[in-house]
């Protein structure tokens, strides 16, 4: 955020020392192309963060006004210049590339919205009614969701269209229709002109704040659990990296397994903290003692359960203690523990040697039936590669 | 952005110092209720035959929306509390133009009425609240109904008009607020409505939106109010789970820090200690609300490391062998490995060598760490640890001032005397709270082998205690 409180002020200063000189020209039309371009560009530097750590940006709301407000190649230029300039004074740090890459996805998304725009207001007669703009805005709005999904995946990216995904788009996608109608106005009636896009920011700029705190906890709080598998991995309780690569591969086997992503969640948070317990005892036993599983999953889930947010956490540590057959509860409270009991012993047998992998797979094939589940046996064989 | 007028339906959290959970309605606002409950009859009473009708589908759109947002609202750890009321309130008066009196006590009393309070059965609060929205929402209309048709008409003067109409609604409502306090424990109606008042500059983002909203929805109908609540909703939305984040957050470093202080009974309530001598110190210098928020963390967090430290080496009586106490030491650098590898506290980890319990005044762009380091010396000697008593406070205030300059910041020490002689507060032998029932009394000086964190401090600051003992 640091970054960004010299840029936007910057930013705008230069927006509205160009809109300035853009009225000397007295075109109306060049000065609004000019604060357009302004909110385009902050719009690129402010970003609603999700889980995963990347963003869509705030530019997609003003981003709706220009392909109502301008004919098609005046929405060329003026976005392919915001592009540029959002490029060159963001704060992407994956270099000239990234920078590249971003700029022809932001491109593409635009090129998405406008077609779609236009090509649903023709196809509704050009008629001159608000269900009809507000219909063509909505089709724009939902191009840009499809563009952007494609693009992220065309860079191997999560899809965007997670819970924090979803209200973020839901956050833009209102915004921009609004402030387009307040821009445009239906049939002579309503235009506020720029206005309606200075003032219908500020919820947005809301949404945007409300996002960055989330991301920023959702971080420190994601930090502070591997803060703590770290300490008892340096104090020698347990090998080291165990908390991080337990949480890496039962990751992906919730994944392989089909579990829904708050379990998951859960499911790495157990994963980090699930030998914490160790702590707390007299007398820990050694590494590879035959109960210290039980013993270390029984304290630890006792730790957790003090917890509210993390009492979720706390029953998976507490089934990663405990045979398959043994386990009790909701088919997928089940499964979690079972993915971290895998996982975890997985690990204890192969550590991070390649070459011990196969052989602590076949061991944990060669256990008794009743200690692992089959089916999150072969999510960890498909999760190995 | 903390919203005003609304500020009342959550009455009692209005106070800081008020409790939360109202018991019951108190009877002394029973009749200043009646009262206001009396004149917003009278006013719909006067108003229904002599000002223009809303129109009533508009009035249930717009009623429909506060309603939905008022149950959502944010409360904010400084007890102010969000929600887009005040918007739709003076949407509706605009939209509704002339017959804008009938359309704002219609509105605020839907609003009022709808509150949680009354599902936690707190029927008082919720007519007061009813009538206090009602009534500020009247004052505004009273101010928008002569603006309406240039409001209409220009934009700009829109923007002028939001002001005196957030005006009027704010200082309305915190007057009949001020007056509530005053009936109830009178307290002078000059200073409530002063402390009220100071959120007035967040209202008129508000009155602003809530103009433009009111302006859209005449030429473009209701699409336009559901568009407009949608990105104010999710943001409320998005705020609250990161104050429940938060809290958990919180949650994991305290049950640590109570995990730690179950190793080590004598340790009991160091941590918390701690953290609030060095919250003084900060008030000292000034922090800001949140600079005070990452030092306490930074704080409760300080032996942290602890946690790894085997029990019998923690509490084992008699010396440490060489090797023993290298274990113990080892959490400084735990300690501040964790607080290092979370972003949010890297900033104020002590040095890499781990080394936080000497000062130098070469480096001393970062106070937090010399904070910790005077608030927790202080803690150790003031409290009763398993090889010594706890020592007088002026004993302790001497040591401080004795190495400070050497081994602590003089700042940081004399504002820590200074916050804690102003509070007239006392520590140190015969003012300990959380004293710890032992088996065998630890002797009045003497350096025990629990050699952590605090024990260099103790050696240094009591070179007669090793000779004693």
């Amino acid at each position: 955020m640091n970054r960004l409180r010299v840029r936007i002020p910057a930013i705008v200063a230069a927006g509205c020392v160009g809109a300035a000189a853009a009225s000397a020209s007295n075109d109306l039309a060049v000065v609004h192309a000019v604060a357009l371009m302004t909110a385009l560009v902050v719009g690129e530097l402010l970003v609603l963060r999700l889980e995963d750590g990347t963003g869509i940006p705030v530019a997609y709301a003003p981003l709706l006004v220009v392909v109502v407000g301008f004919t098609s190649t005046r929405v060329a230029v003026i976005v392919a210049a915001a592009v540029v300039i959002g490029a060159a004074v963001g704060t992407d740090r994956r270099g000239l590339r990234g920078r590249c890459t971003t700029s022809a996805q932001r491109l593409a998304v635009g090129a998405a919205a406008l077609g779609a725009y236009q090509g649903m207001f023709v196809a509704l007669g050009r008629t001159e009614s608000v269900a009809v703009v507000l219909g063509s805005l909505v089709t724009a709005v939902v191009a840009m969701v499809v563009v952007e999904e494609m693009a992220r995946r065309g860079q191997r990216l999560p899809s965007a269209l997670t819970a924090r995904g979803v209200r973020a788009w839901s956050a833009l996608g209102a915004t921009g229709v609004l402030m387009a109608l307040g821009y445009r106005g239906v049939d002579g009636r309503g235009g506020t002109g720029l206005w309606s896009v200075a003032l219908f920011s500020i919820p947005l700029i809301a949404a945007w704040y409300s996002f960055e705190r989330l991301a920023v906890v959702t971080r420190t709080h994601r930090q502070t659990l591997q803060a703590l598998s770290m300490a008892t991995e340096m104090a020698g309780l347990v090998v080291d990296g165990h908390g991080r690569r337990v949480a890496e591969l039962s990751e992906r086997i919730a994944h392989e397994v089909g579990l829904d992503l708050s379990t998951i969640e859960h499911i790495v948070a157990a994963a980090h903290l699930h030998h914490l317990g160790v702590v707390t005892l007299d007398d820990p036993p050694a590494p590879r003692a035959p109960d210290r599983v039980a013993i270390v999953a029984d304290v630890t889930a006792a730790m957790l359960r003090e917890i509210p947010a993390l009492t979720e956490a706390a029953r998976i540590v507490d089934g990663q203690g405990r045979h398959a057959r043994d386990l009790r509860g909701r088919a997928d409270d089940r499964l979690a523990s079972q993915v971290l009991k895998v996982a975890s012993d997985f690990d204890d047998l192969a550590g991070d040697e390649p070459l011990r992998a196969r052989p602590a797979l076949e061991a944990l094939y060669a256990s008794p039936g009743y200690v692992y589940d089959r089916r999150v046996l072969e999510a960890l064989e498909v999760a190995l590669g | 952005m903390p919203e005003f007028p609304n500020v009342m339906p959550e009455f009692p959290t209005v106070m800081p110092d008020f409790p939360t959970v109202m018991p019951e309605f108190p009877k002394a606002l029973q009749t200043y209720t009646a009262v206001l409950a009396a004149a917003v009859l009278v006013a719909t009473a006067i108003a229904i035959p002599t000002s223009p009708m809303p129109q009533w589908g508009t009035i249930a759109v717009l009623g429909g929306l506060i309603v939905f947002s008022e149950q959502r609202q944010v409360h904010l750890p400084n007890g102010a509390i969000i929600t887009p009321g005040l918007m739709v309130g003076v949407a509706a008066i605009v939209v509704s133009g002339s017959a804008a009196v009938l359309a704002s006590l219609v509105v605020g009393i839907a609003a009022g009425l709808t509150l949680r309070d009354l599902r936690r059965g707190r029927r008082g609060f919720v007519v007061l609240n009813a009538a206090t929205i009602a009534l500020s929402n009247l004052a505004a209309a009273g101010v928008a109904i002569p603006l309406s048709d240039r409001i209409r008409t220009s934009a700009a003067f829109g923007v002028v008009a939001a002001v005196p109409i957030a005006l009027a609604c704010a200082s309305v409502g915190a007057l009949l607020v001020a007056i509530s306090y005053w009936v109830e424990e009178r307290r002078p109606i000059r200073t409530g409505f002063a402390q009220l008042l100071t959120a007035f500059p967040q209202c008129v983002p508000f009155a602003l939106l809530g103009v433009f909203l009111g302006r859209l929805y005449l030429e473009l109908g209701w699409p336009v109010a559901i568009l407009f609540v949608v990105p104010i909703l999710l943001a409320r939305d998005l705020f609250a789970s990161y104050l429940e984040l938060k809290a958990a957050n919180e949650a994991t470093v305290e049950m640590l820090v109570r995990a730690l202080e179950a190793k080590d009974r004598y340790t009991a309530g160091h941590a918390g200690r701690v953290a609030t001598y060095s919250l003084y110190i900060g008030e000292e210098f000034g922090f800001l609300p949140w600079r005070q928020e990452r030092l306490r963390v930074a704080a409760l967090m300080h032996d942290i490391g602890k946690l790894v430290v085997p029990n019998q080496l923690l509490n084992k009586p008699g010396k440490l062998t060489a090797d023993e106490f290298a274990r113990v030491r080892l959490h400084e650098t735990v300690s501040v490995e964790m607080l290092r590898s979370i972003d949010f506290l890297a900033p104020v980890a002590p040095s890499a060598s781990g080394d936080h319990s000497s000062y130098s005044v070469t480096s001393d762009r970062v106070v937090e760490p010399y904070i910790v380091a005077v608030a927790d010396a202080f803690d150790a000697m003031t409290s009763t640890r398993s090889y010594r008593r706890a020592l007088p406070q002026d004993v302790a205030f001497a040591e401080l001032r004795n190495k400070a300059g050497t081994q602590f910041d003089p700042r940081c020490v004399e504002a820590l005397i200074n916050a804690l002689e102003r509070r007239g507060e006392v520590h140190g032998a015969g003012h300990e709270r959380d004293i710890e029932p032992y088996e065998t009394a630890p002797p009045v000086v003497g350096i025990g082998s629990a050699g952590l964190g605090d024990l260099a401090v103790e050696r240094e600051a009591h070179p007669r205690a090793g000779e004693v003992a």
